[in-house]
């Protein structure tokens, strides 16, 4: 494998990364009302992305910078 | 004895250098990844020599720390002494005369020379430790991205770049896999170590937090149930790190993500959606403390 394959496979590393925050947050704006119920509830949320669940802890939410 | 300088100069100027850097970038990348052909090893040693010496010879010139090296006659009077025990007795004063000339030019340009060599190789450690970093903020500088790529990749085993963070820009990034074996059986977890033998090949890979796919009981649930779910079928398998032997691989899936400490808040548009889920939440939890004025 030389540099410019693994160069390729980098820019497709960045994309699965990119696709999953893009995943997680278009599943918050689509699903508040349960997260928020969910984070509520028992102080966490769960959000499901190609790359497997990805934990929202309440602390996370209630630091968020204003 | 012309042969044991010569040799002795090859390995001072030539291979020296590049022992020095394997030795200096072992401390960021672990031995056991790196597994360069001869060639590669070869090119690199020239790489890392020819840059240093032009640099330590000009420096030297310049500032006056080496003498002209005197010609072609002080070459060749030190050649022939050392070639042959005749021309050696000859001319014996004139011989070491030239030696001691020889030595001194050379100790000065070496010390400059490896000096060179441990500074480059620790900035370019530090280049490898922050490489993901790097190469996000050349992302709009393909040219410089590639330069990036072709100082760095070529030091580190491939598989250390495949099985490792050092291509993420945010070090909390996770690599995850999911590892189809030959026995037809899918296990996932998160990677822990993974180790590699002198030729490269991969030997075994540690994963941590494993879950075990049922296949055939998701195939046999799905025959007579069709909205059956996949995620259902994972079993955790008791232990805290499993090894899966190379020679039982048939896939290796790579996933990078992020835990729970993701780096939410460097998120503009993830930012403003976590605010208003805590807005939401404060609005909540205020109508629950109305509603039971007791609970205050």
């Amino acid at each position: 494998m030389n540099g410019i394959q693994i160069e390729r496979m980098l820019t497709m590393i960045d994309g699965s990364l990119d696709m999953t925050k893009d995943e997680v947050l278009r599943y918050i704006l689509s699903h508040e009302a349960e997260i928020v119920k969910e984070l509520m509830e028992k102080g966490e949320a769960w959000v499901p992305t190609s790359a497997g669940k990805i934990r929202i802890p309440m602390s996370v939410v209630m630091d968020a910078v204003a | 004895m012309l042969a044991l300088v010569i040799s002795l100069l090859v390995a001072l100027y030539i291979l020296g250098p590049d022992l020095m850097s394997r030795w200096i970038l072992g401390f960021v990348v672990p031995s056991k990844f790196r597994v360069p052909n001869k060639s590669e090893e070869l090119t690199r040693a020239v790489v890392w020599s020819v840059g240093p010496f032009l640099l330590s010879y000009w420096i030297c010139r310049k500032f006056g720390v080496i003498p002209p090296l005197g010609g072609v006659d002080m070459i060749e009077r030190l050649f022939s002494g050392l070639y042959s025990e005749e021309i050696f007795k000859m001319d014996r004063a004139g011989f070491f005369t030239t030696m001691h000339e020889f030595i001194r030019v050379n100790r000065s340009l070496l010390a400059f020379m490896y000096s060179f060599v441990i500074v480059g190789s620790i900035i370019l450690d530090f280049v490898i430790i922050r490489y993901g970093v790097w190469r996000h903020r050349l992302r709009n500088w393909p040219r410089m991205r590639a330069l990036l790529a072709v100082l760095v990749l070529p030091r580190v085993s491939e598989w250390h770049v495949l099985l490792s963070g050092m291509l993420l820009a945010d070090t909390r990034a996770q690599v995850w896999v999911d590892i189809l074996t030959k026995s037809d059986a899918l296990y996932k977890g998160r990677l822990n170590d993974r180790m590699l033998g002198a030729d490269g090949s991969l030997i075994n890979i540690t994963i941590e937090g494993v879950e075990r796919f049922k296949r055939q009981q998701y195939l046999d649930e799905r025959k007579v149930n069709g909205d059956a779910r996949r995620e259902d079928f994972w079993r955790r398998v008791e232990g805290r790190v499993f090894v899966i032997m190379a020679a039982e691989i048939s896939s290796i899936n790579i996933r990078h993500t992020y835990t729970s400490v993701e780096p939410w808040g460097e998120l503009e548009d993830m930012n403003d959606a976590l605010n208003r889920l805590r807005e939401k939440i404060r609005a909540a939890q205020a109508t629950s403390s109305n509603n039971h004025p007791d609970h205050n």
